[in-house]
């Protein structure tokens, strides 16, 4: 089934709509989270979360292309759990979590100060990758934002492997760069 | 620590990316898809993997037709030598020289048509040839009828062995035929009698060990890497095949009479 179909079932309130979504771009989201994540119940919960996030996005929203839209919602609930895995490896017992839930406590301000900060950061990421040549930039994006391995990203571009990895450090320079540039503090 | 967590800021930011970035990364691998370890289809092959498999399309077409059109032009050039040789004679030098020393050889065995016994001047000077037969280079002598059936066997004389009159020229006046290079390989002449009844037929598929039938043409390169090596003897050129042979074209063979068994097939052993 096509983009606009889906949508026009989202757009019509019908639960066929995460069906038709599932069989459609069900191993694409799949494949993001797991390469995230590494784990298939983790992943196959980030999946089926997606859903419910585009259930609730559509509409309002209408994604022009559909594929990117529930990719990057499936990329931002993998990093939260990934997060939230690493929270519990590192802190082994019931402080880190006690922690955890006392940054619900956190005021506002400083979360809407860090989602001014992210969207400041957004934009220049996106400026300073439109001024990158179009193959790394694909490149730089099948690394940080599909997390490809070096591997996958050779095979799929026809390069070498070291080519990829020198190709993946310039532009990491070149970002460091036009951050320090740009007076961003991390 | 912290670092690491800055890192996941930038990541985080990387999810908020131009959609037209990513769709570009996308239709970068529009050329393919192919499943990865889980399954996913995931595209293969980028716009600029697709472009440069389209320029080695191109480049492998180009050097077909670059191999295509020297090759031809080779082809051509071949054709062009050889059509320059048959319109020159088509004979090399050397060929056409060893030949020639055949043709005077011959000519000089056959004598004028009317007989021939006759022998060479040259031969009868140096006393190869006697009034009691030829001097072969062994030392021996030879009858002057046996001497001749190897070099001069479709001569039709009326003096040679019964093997060289077996060829037609028992009864013929003379041979009046000649050897004639007809396509420019020097050897596709025919020896014609003209009152003979064998040495009428034409002796192309015999002479110097040529395989080739009468009517049969052939281009002169096939005909000279096939042309049979031999060494002179008494001014002839001694067929190799014969040589080993018990026929008259080894020295002994000749000494007792035989007869090369390449002559007795009607051919023009030389």
């Amino acid at each position: 089934m096509r983009d606009t179909e889906i949508l026009d079932l989202y757009w019509a309130r019908d639960e066929q709509a995460i069906a038709e979504t599932q069989a459609s771009y069900g191993k694409y989201c799949y494949s993001i989270a797991w390469r995230i994540l590494n784990d298939r119940e983790d992943s196959d919960e980030c999946v089926n979360d997606t859903w419910m996030r585009a259930w609730n996005a559509i509409p309002p929203k209408r994604p022009e292309r559909l594929n990117l839209f529930l990719g990057a919602i499936t990329r931002n609930l993998a990093l939260d759990r990934w997060k939230g895995q690493r929270t519990m490896k590192r802190g082994g017992g019931e402080t880190m979590l006690a922690l955890d839930e006392l940054t619900d406590c956190v005021p506002a301000a400083h979360s809407t100060e860090d989602i001014v900060e992210a969207g400041e950061l957004q934009r220049l990421i996106n400026d300073f990758l439109h001024t990158l040549p179009e193959r790394e930039c694909n490149v730089f994006l099948r690394r940080y934002w599909y997390v490809e391995e070096y591997e996958a990203i050779a095979k799929r571009y026809g390069m070498k492997l070291n080519t990829v990895k020198t190709s993946l450090f310039r532009t990491r320079g070149r970002l460091r760069a036009f951050l320090e540039k740009e007076g961003v503090v991390l | 620590m912290k670092r690491q967590k800055e890192a996941m800021r930038i990541m985080e930011a990387l999810s908020g990316v131009d959609a037209e970035l990513l769709a570009r990364c996308e239709a970068a691998e529009a050329g393919g898809k192919t499943a990865d370890t889980e399954g996913v289809v995931c595209g293969k092959s980028g716009k600029n993997a697709a472009r440069w498999r389209y320029l080695s399309r191109c480049a492998a077409v180009l050097a077909l037709l670059v191999a295509g059109a020297v090759s031809w032009k080779g082809l051509e050039m071949l054709r062009s030598t050889q059509n320059d040789g048959d319109a020159s004679g088509g004979v090399p030098e050397a060929a056409a020289i060893e030949y020639k020393s055949n043709m005077d050889l011959d000519n000089e065995w056959i004598g004028n048509g009317d007989n021939g016994s006759q022998f060479p001047e040259s031969m009868i000077s140096e006393g190869m040839i006697t009034g009691e037969g030829v001097q072969r280079g062994d030392g021996q002598k030879q009858p002057a009828s046996a001497a001749t059936d190897t070099s001069v066997n479709a001569a039709g004389g009326t003096d040679l062995l019964d093997s060289v009159s077996a060829l037609g020229g028992k009864d013929a006046p003379g041979v009046t035929g000649s050897l004639d290079g007809t396509e420019g390989s020097g050897v596709t002449g025919s020896l014609d009698g003209t009152e003979g009844s064998g040495v009428t037929g034409s002796l192309d598929g015999t002479r110097l060990g040529c395989d080739r039938q009468p009517g049969q043409t052939r281009s002169f390169r096939r005909h000279r890497r096939r042309q049979p090596r031999g060494r002179f003897e008494n001014g002839g050129l001694l067929h190799v095949a014969c040589e080993g042979a018990d026929g008259g074209g080894s020295p002994a063979g000749r000494a007792s009479g035989g007869v090369c068994a390449h002559s007795a097939a009607g051919g023009l052993c030389l």
